[in-house]
């Protein structure tokens, strides 16, 4: 018992530190400073129209539907967009790409990397699937990196914290940048 | 003039004929290897036996030089550890990692029941660091000429910190087989990972098949068939219903020395309609946004200190890169196995896939994920319950394997391990 918890203690302490060199090294990014990108929202309502990207009837390729989407600011306008994402698509037989019961449970931004934080519907209620994991994880990275310039990654979180897998298939441990070749159905 | 020339000449063309003698005579001794003590007189300190392979069992050598070693809970790492200074080594890989330094062996670590063995050359870029004693090889007559105390450091790539093990690995010269170039040899170990488990349910089908218990089913009627047909050791990730981790399943591979490694699992997806047959390999640039970081706080010139932290995030991106090595054959393994399955089932051909699969990111040996048909589809579902069916799948991919297994003793298909 001792062991096990003393392995535990451990195993956390080494993703902490991971975690703390991942933030630090954000923090100390150069380059881009957010004043000077385009699609800076901060503060402002705005209305935008974005590129949802939902499955195709078969499951093989991302495919992007059109909405107008309204935040009172850039945060709020990423959690709508989510929130839109977990609408479903409406048009085209499209299909939907994350399960209809879950919720983002908080949506946060900071040097070019969003925070989305699920609850555990994402992944109590995913049908599995490897292809279909890809295009789950890959139409919330795609749908925040394509339309907002000033987002480079997306860090997926469930009930708060870091995990390896959605439905036990795909990487999710760290920030994902978006893969615009599914929407012809290829990794690259 | 021109008689000092042919005798030169002359001189130069004795050269090769002694080294090739030297080797000659050297290869027929080398059964084993005479530890000596450096002093004028050295005294002889004992002998390491020699494996047909040319490794060493690392036991004997901690014997001699009074190591300790210990195992990490994944079982595929091991810490050996020595009165100054202390080293990793992972199953199935060549690299030496110390306080950020490294040394690339001539072959792989390789872990076995047995204990573990080492390439020769741990004696001059491993030993040192460890005992604080230089070491220097007389190959010719395998004598290892052993120094004073505190004459030997650890002989990696003559690094300060860290800088140097991460341009290398930019570079992509993580890559053990164009360093080894092994003969042609067939599968021995091949592991089968039954996708899910425990409280990993997996898929469901609408008539409550799940993943978990089908994926079992078809991997034991493939162990039953490679083990009678091909006489190939076969090994499963689990053999039961119980959780196993992601990185779990690799460990057990790299431990085992596995020369190939087929993660078996069951489709699903949001329209029932959808049905086919998929396989997977890895995708490149897996962990990219975790080697760029550490790319980045280096240059920026933070300075890795080599500390706990930046070997943790070393060793993750290590894991990250452990199955780009093996990318080519895994494709190739991947090709088989779908060209085979589309045929032997008569199924709906969704193609060879590449994805970023944190089951297949950690295997030091070809690694692949079939997905055998979709349990989300009320008539699959209904098929692949059936033991018939389920026999079916598992010849398909017994033929792919023996494909693979043909491939590789022909030398089409390059690699497998040393």
């Amino acid at each position: 018992m001792k062991r096990f918890l003393t392995a535990f203690i451990l195993v956390a302490l080494v993703a902490a530190a991971l975690f703390a060199a991942f933030l630090l090294g954000k923090h100390l990014r150069t380059g881009k400073t957010p004043g000077e990108r385009p699609g800076d929202l901060t503060g402002l309502p705005q209305t935008r129209e974005v590129d949802l990207y939902f499955a195709d009837p078969d499951g093989q390729r991302l495919s992007i539907e059109r909405r107008e989407v309204t935040g009172e600011n850039r945060e709020d306008l990423f959690a709508r967009v989510v929130e839109e994402l977990l609408r479903g698509p409406t048009e085209g037989n499209r299909l939907r790409t994350l399960p209809e019961t879950t919720q983002a449970r908080t949506v946060y931004f900071r040097d070019g990397t969003v925070w989305v934080d699920f609850d555990a519907a994402i992944r109590d209620e995913h049908p599995g699937g490897t292809w279909t994991e890809v295009l789950a994880v890959y139409s919330i990275v795609n749908t925040l990196v394509e339309n907002f310039p000033e987002v480079d990654w997306v860090q997926i979180l469930i009930e708060g914290v870091q995990s390896d897998t959605l439905a036990g298939h795909v990487d999710i441990s760290g920030p994902l940048t978006s893969r615009v070749q599914l929407l012809s159905g290829e990794w690259e | 003039m021109n008689r000092t020339l042919i005798r030169k000449a002359g001189i130069l063309a004795i050269i090769p004929i002694l080294v090739f003698l030297g080797a000659f005579l050297a290869s027929a001794e080398a059964s084993g290897v005479l530890i000596r003590n450096g002093n004028p007189g050295g005294k002889i300190l004992g002998s390491l036996d020699l494996q047909p392979s040319g490794m060493i069992d690392l036991a004997s050598i901690m014997d001699l030089f009074k190591l300790r070693a210990s195992m990490d809970l994944m079982g595929d790492r091991m810490d050996v550890v020595g009165q100054s200074g202390s080293c990793r080594l992972l199953a199935g890989s060549p690299l030496v990692l110390s306080r950020g330094l490294f040394a690339l062996l001539s072959a792989p670590v390789r872990f076995s029941g047995a204990g573990l063995s080492v390439p020769l050359d741990f004696l001059t870029k491993g030993l040192p660091g460890l005992t604080g004693r230089f070491m220097e090889m007389d190959a010719a007559n395998s004598i290892l000429t052993v120094g004073n105390p505190g004459t030997g450091v650890f002989s990696g790539e003559k690094a300060e910190g860290l800088t140097r093990l991460a341009s290398f690995i930019q570079r992509d010269q993580y890559v053990p087989e164009k360093i080894l170039n092994p003969a042609p040899k067939g599968l021995s170990v091949v592991v089968l990972d039954p996708g899910h488990g425990g409280r990993s349910i997996g898929a469901k089908g609408s008539s409550g098949t799940t993943e978990k218990a089908l994926v079992l089913s078809v991997a034991e009627k493939l162990r039953r068939r490679l083990e009678e047909s091909l006489g190939i050791k076969v090994i499963l990730t689990r053999t039961a219903d119980y959780f196993v981790g992601l990185k779990e399943r690799t460990a057990i591979a790299n431990n085992n020395n596995a020369d190939l490694f087929i993660s078996i699992h069951a489709n699903a997806a949001f329209r029932r309609e959808v049905d086919g047959i998929e396989t997977y390999y890895l995708s490149l640039g897996s962990g990219d946004a975790r080697a760029m970081e550490y790319a980045r706080v280096e240059n920026e010139a933070l300075g890795l200190k080599g500390g706990p932290e930046d070997e943790a995030l070393l060793e993750a991106i290590l894991w990250d890169m452990a199955q780009t090595s093996f990318i080519s054959q895994s494709r190739d393994a991947a090709a088989l196995i779908q060209e085979s399955l589309v045929a032997g089932l008569k199924g709906n051909d969704r193609g060879v896939r590449q994805a970023p699969l944190a089951v297949l990111m950690g295997a030091r040996m070809p690694a692949v994920l079939a997905e055998i048909g979709f349990i989300s589809n009320p008539e699959q579902e209904i098929k692949l319950n059936r033991e018939s069916y389920q026999e079916e799948v598992a010849r398909a991919l017994y033929n792919a394997i023996e494909q693979y297994h043909r491939g590789l003793l022909r030398g089409e298909i390059q690699g497998g391990r040393p």
